[in-house]
């Protein structure tokens, strides 16, 4: 954060004007989950016979404790699983990339970059029969396993530009001690550029691991028993389970909201500069 | 120091030993998966357990002739439209109402970035009920300030779904491009604004002849990231109304999962699945082509 250096153009002054523009948009952004909310404590019949605001005669929390069972903690777990490890290969391999690209000499550098870098428009849609084949031939169609592939192999292109143009700024000269002690390529990328990266490393993790946590196509492909689908296929199943409990049905959305919320409201700037990092290098 | 020792100048199995595991993953996930489409394409398939039969070039003929899928196409053309002309306005205002208010509006920054952290299947569905044209959270408010004539069935008359949930792509993604803007408005040197604000400059007119102009670079980097997302794009139009009534909301990518997962042609997907990776691939490359040359301009 800049401060100011009482120049008053570095804290204007806010009018009506700001401040309505900045509430009329906050309930743009937000009443939506109020509604969502709040319409989770209903019955299904208020919820047809009733006016929206009209207050819940009781509060159902039935709604929410019904959705909390085994197949949401279990879709929660699959989440996690799938994206943390999804995530931690990524880094791994894409910091390992990035260090090639960054520092080593080799004849295919630029051209194998650039290929990368293309890589990163690739529409995954037109990759998804190949891939849905692919996993049924391999037999592990309706598994966990089938969505780390892809997962990992789309985060690849992002990952390694954001790593490589963070590595090629790292100061030559602290991988000199290392090279008069006869360091081998393979310890300078361990011991100096992967610490070093640390910073580009996390956000490059954030990044990934909040578009994975709400990826929907591979895993709505590529999966298809409750007990295999990641959390947003979860609510997905649910409202084919609960289309006549619309009550029941917002509750479910609310349930699975929270991971990523209680996330934000712990790591707010880490997390926004996380999946700003793709946009903001480009 | 011998060239033979430089660890900067690595052997082939140092190299491999780097370079092998993205190479594999993208072989076998990105490169060959685009390859096979392309030879799928030119097969009429009907699932996994029957074999291929060679058609040429019969399921692009029948491609370049199919309306639903030129709908898909328009449909991609018209979200990319409105994410250009609402998203672009709305967020660079939002973002330098934020860069104006500073830690005063730490609350609606905080606040802003809501619809962006749920998932699209959450986002879809909750909005199935938002656009409801009986117990709808829009269609309520509006009959409750007596615009009744406003209050339309906006996902099931085919002729203003599209725009409906295209609005609703613009309502997720404008946090997004909101503090993109917003942390280039921050990486302005305070020395620019400083001088412009001693030269008299202030408000609209500094907004207009430092601060807009200086992040062109990110309005520009928006603008490519919309136009590869919305041509593409999946997710909300499949949750909310599976690319209907009628296709009126199908984007390439739903017919492509319509075609090759409902009704089981896997060689027409194909050839759908083909056409998206030309039709993104070419307009990435020219506006790759357009902002290269304005980049230099400036």
């Amino acid at each position: 954060m800049k401060q100011s250096r009482s120049f008053n153009f570095k804290k204007p002054h806010l009018g009506i004007s700001h401040w309505s523009i900045g509430i009329v948009w906050l309930v743009v952004a937000t009443l939506p989950f109020l509604f969502m909310i709040f319409m989770g404590f209903k019955t299904p019949s208020e919820q047809i016979t009733d006016p929206i605001w009209k207050f819940p005669e009781n509060w159902q929390i039935s709604n929410f404790s019904q959705v909390l069972n085994v197949i949401y903690f279990q879709s929660l777990a699959n989440s996690i699983i799938v994206v943390v490890i999804s995530m931690f290969l990524t880094v791994i391999i894409a910091s390992m990339a990035a260090f090639a690209f960054a520092r080593l000499h080799f004849k295919l550098n630029s051209i194998l970059f650039s290929l990368i870098v293309a890589g990163l428009i690739v529409p995954i849609h037109t990759t998804l029969l190949p891939i849905y084949i692919l996993t049924n031939r391999l037999k592990i169609y309706d598994t966990l396993a089938a969505l780390i592939g892809p997962y990992v192999a789309f985060s690849i292109p992002i990952s390694i530009f954001i790593l490589t143009q963070f590595m090629r700024e790292v100061p030559r000269d602290l991988a000199e001690a290392a090279l008069i002690d006869g360091a081998s390529t393979n310890r300078i990328y361990r011991s100096i550029y992967f610490p070093v990266s640390r910073n580009a490393i996390v956000t490059v993790g954030i990044f990934n691991a909040v578009t994975l946590w709400n990826e929907f196509v591979f895993a709505y492909v590529l999966t298809s028993s409750p007990g295999k689908r990641t959390l947003p296929l979860a609510i997905w199943d649910f409202q084919g389970q609960y289309s006549s409990n619309i009550p029941a049905l917002l509750a479910s959305l609310t349930l699975s909201a929270i991971p990523l919320m209680l996330t934000y409201f712990i790591f707010q700037e880490k997390l926004v500069s996380g999946v700003m990092a793709g946009a903001v290098r480009a | 120091m011998s060239p033979r020792l430089d660890p900067f100048r690595p052997k082939a199995p140092t190299l491999i030993l780097f370079l092998s595991p993205t190479v594999l993953l993208l072989s076998l996930f990105l490169i060959w998966p685009i390859l096979d489409s392309f030879r799928l394409s030119f097969y009429d398939w009907s699932g996994l357990n029957v074999e291929p039969t060679p058609v040429g070039l019969g399921n692009w003929e029948e491609m370049l002739k199919d309306k639903n899928f030129w709908l898909g196409v328009r449909n991609g053309f018209i979200l990319l439209l409105m994410s250009i002309g609402i998203q672009i306005p709305l967020s660079l205002g939002l973002a330098l109402l934020l860069y104006r208010g500073g830690q005063r509006f730490r609350i609606f920054k905080f606040t802003y970035f809501f619809p962006f952290l749920m998932s699209s299947v959450a986002v879809g569905i909750l909005f199935r009920q938002v656009f409801d044209p009986n117990f709808g959270l829009i269609n309520s408010i509006l009959i409750a300030l007596n615009l009744d004539a406003l209050a339309l069935d906006w996902i099931g008359d085919p002729k203003i779904a599209i725009y409906s949930v295209s609005a609703l792509v613009c309502w997720q993604y404008i946090p997004f491009y909101t503090l993109l803007f917003l942390a280039a408005l921050n990486g302005i040197p305070s020395e620019v604004e400083e001088a412009a604000a001693i030269d008299g400059a202030k408000n609209w007119k500094l907004v207009k002849q430092i601060q807009l102009p200086l992040i062109r670079g990110s309005i520009l980097t928006a603008m490519t990231l919309m136009v590869i997302g919305s041509l593409k794009y999946f997710d909300l139009m499949w949750v909310m109304t599976g690319g209907g009534p009628l296709f009126s909301t199908s984007t390439m990518a739903t017919y492509l999962y319509q075609v090759a997962f409902k009704s089981y042609r896997v060689g027409y997907g194909s050839t759908i699945a083909s056409a998206l990776f030309i039709v993104v691939f070419t307009m990435a490359l020219l506006i790759n082509l357009i902002t290269r040359r304005s980049r230099i301009e400036n």
